[in-house]
């Protein structure tokens, strides 16, 4: 009884800090098409923050690795080439649609690459996939520094704002599509949530208790790799959220999936959109990139909670 | 480590940039006396060719970027590389006695140019008033400063002209129009710039409110809550419908410009955004297309 009243405070404290959202924009809400713009903002950083955090709890759980994030995998540098290069050569062929296109494209290629380079007779060691993630993330954010050093003063300055999270949306479709995504993403995770708490205990205890280990991560990297993409698309790189946000649930709830998978969707949800109401506000009209304020904001946070509990509950 | 070896080190580490610049200068060539005009000129920037080309100082230009394309004469003349990142080696091939710039250049090859001696002009395009100032200096520069007084003066006479029939005009009946730059991010053009000073002169109201800088990126909100009656789009391929695409925003319905149909987008994109010569072409554009409802 207790914890039904607690998970319906945290859905409340949710619902309640978008509803707050809603009010405190740049403008006021009269003017007609306002209040349609904003709604689709904040449902863009609900997803997208429950998206990265679910998946940065996902990347933590299958590679074992409390430094995990959404990004590992180099599933953003590859979404950030495909989007330098459609805006570099002007790709601009699927119009509204080319930049996410193309950046959702560019993760789903980086994440197959990923995959096959981390593939050892049919199975898939963390090892090898954690370091072929980082080698092919290094490499490709080279690519990218090369291609912006090329970049046109024009085109520089879409990548490098893209580069820093951006929650603006004026496509209709493009927020169905990605909210889809994700809170598909979200649902299937959630049914597998016992096997995220196995597959803690380490790949040969997982198999023990009778878990097809590597039919699991297969799963799971796709699931992550499609959230992280949907988000990238729609919203370019925003940090930290799929990095602390999972922790910061940890050191709640503890590390059983079952409570983990909720409170750190609805943790991340919350934490990108009073991060996006703030970058609307602080320098109104003008807009500051998303990333920034989850990079100043999440940090100090993550040290400060690190140092007052240092138990860590990340297994 | 014991004290005195981080001193030691810490001096080592000190001295170096001397002994560095030391061996830069060795290599230096002998400082060319320069005795009249320069003959040889780089431009670093689509603007300045332009700008070049309209004060006949085409014979000296030497070098462009492989962004000059207008007037098509232009892309005769050897390029250094991209718009914003000149090749250093090629910049040096080509011998300027002279190179100028508008500040948007790579840091690197303005140091290029400091090694070798090369002055650099660097010149200002925010506003109207700069661009005629930039005239003036590169004219001054190139010695050629009685040419570019009357070629300012022409240049201005004929933005005043235009300028002129709408001088009367009370704002209530000055639509309010907005130039949309980019739109990923979402980027206006500011009043401050020489396309808000163009919006005035063509009979136009400045719809960005609180808006300081020359371009800035803001938030769509803030568009529909200025709810410009033109919009002027400048970021789109010519024959594409950025009515339709402008209107399918979530949101944007709302805004006068998008209920009467009133994006522009006709405007070739390049005068608009290369604040040169051809700004009083997209001044001719604004007076006719803003005043089109009053026409009829």
């Amino acid at each position: 009884m207790k914890t039904g009243w607690r998970w319906f405070g945290l859905g409340l404290a949710t619902v309640l800090v978008s509803v707050i959202a809603v009010f405190a924009g740049p403008v006021s809400l009269e003017h007609r098409g306002v209040l349609n713009l904003r709604l689709a903002r904040i449902l863009l950083a609900n997803v997208a923050g429950a998206g990265l955090s679910v998946s940065g709890a996902i990347f933590q759980a299958t590679l074992r690795n409390p430094l995990a994030e959404p990004y590992i995998l180099g599933v953003a540098s590859g979404g950030g080439l495909g989007a330098a290069i459609a805006i570099l050569f002007g790709l601009g062929l699927l119009g509204a649609w080319t930049l996410p296109a193309a950046a959702f494209l560019g993760a789903l290629l980086t994440m197959l690459l990923v995959y096959s380079l981390a593939r050892v007779r049919g199975r898939i060691p963390i090892y090898t996939l954690l370091l072929s993630g980082v080698v092919v993330a290094a490499l490709f954010n080279s690519m990218l520094v090369f291609l912006i050093s090329f970049a046109p003063v024009e085109g520089l300055r879409s990548v490098t704002w893209w580069l820093l999270g951006n929650l603006s949306i004026f496509d209709r479709d493009l927020l169905a599509v990605v909210a889809i995504a994700i809170l598909v993403g979200i649902g299937v995770t959630a049914l597998f949530a016992r096997d995220l708490n196995v597959l803690l205990l380490g790949e040969e205890p997982a198999a023990h208790l009778g878990l097809r280990v590597e039919r699991l991560k297969r799963l799971f990297f796709a699931l992550g790799s499609l959230m992280t993409g949907a988000a990238v698309a729609a919203c370019g790189l925003i940090g930290f959220v799929g990095l602390i946000v999972p922790h910061i649930g940890r050191q709640i709830v503890g590390p059983d999936h079952r409570r983990l998978l909720p409170v750190a969707a609805m943790g991340g949800a919350m934490f990108l959109v009073a991060a996006d109401t703030l970058a609307q506000l602080l320098l109104a009209p003008y807009e500051l990139p998303v990333g920034v304020i989850t990079a100043v904001l999440g940090g100090p946070f993550f040290i400060v909670l690190l140092r007052r509990q240092r138990r860590m509950h990340w297994i | 480590m014991p004290p005195m070896q981080w001193t030691k080190i810490r001096l080592w580490i000190l001295a170096m940039p001397a002994l560095v610049a030391l061996a830069a200068g060795c290599g230096r060539a002998p400082k060319r006396t320069r005795s009249g005009p320069p003959q040889r000129i780089l431009s670093l920037a689509p603007s300045v060719t332009e700008m070049l080309f309209a004060l006949g100082l085409e014979d000296r230009l030497v070098g462009v970027t492989d962004n000059c394309d207008f007037p098509p004469a232009a892309r005769r003349i050897p390029s250094t590389g991209r718009y914003g990142s000149p090749n250093a080696q090629k910049l040096v091939a080509l011998q300027p006695d002279l190179a100028i710039g508008v500040g948007l250049e790579t840091a690197p090859s303005w140091e290029v140019l400091r090694k070798l001696d090369i002055p650099l002009l660097m010149i200002e395009q925010g506003n109207l008033q700069d661009i005629y100032d930039a005239f003036l200096k590169v004219g001054k520069a190139a010695g050629i400063e009685t040419r570019a007084q009357k070629y300012v003066g022409a240049m201005q006479a004929r933005i005043e002209a235009i300028a002129a029939r709408f001088k009367d005009l009370p704002e209530a009946r000055r639509p309010k129009v907005l130039i949309e730059v980019s739109s990923d991010p979402l980027c206006v053009a500011g009043p401050r710039s020489y396309l808000g000073d163009l919006v005035r002169k063509a009979g136009g109201r400045n719809a960005p409110v609180g808006v300081d800088l020359l371009f800035a990126n803001v938030n769509p909100q803030v568009v529909v809550a200025w709810n410009p009656d033109i919009i002027v789009v400048g970021h789109m391929t010519p024959g594409t419908n950025a009515g339709e695409q402008v209107a399918g925003r979530i949101g944007w319905s709302h805004i006068a410009a998008v209920k009467q149909g009133r994006v522009i987008n006709d405007i070739p994109r390049d005068p608009l955004l290369r604040p040169g010569p051809r700004v009083v072409e997209v001044l001719e554009a604004f007076a006719e297309k803003f005043h089109r409802e009053a026409k009829r």
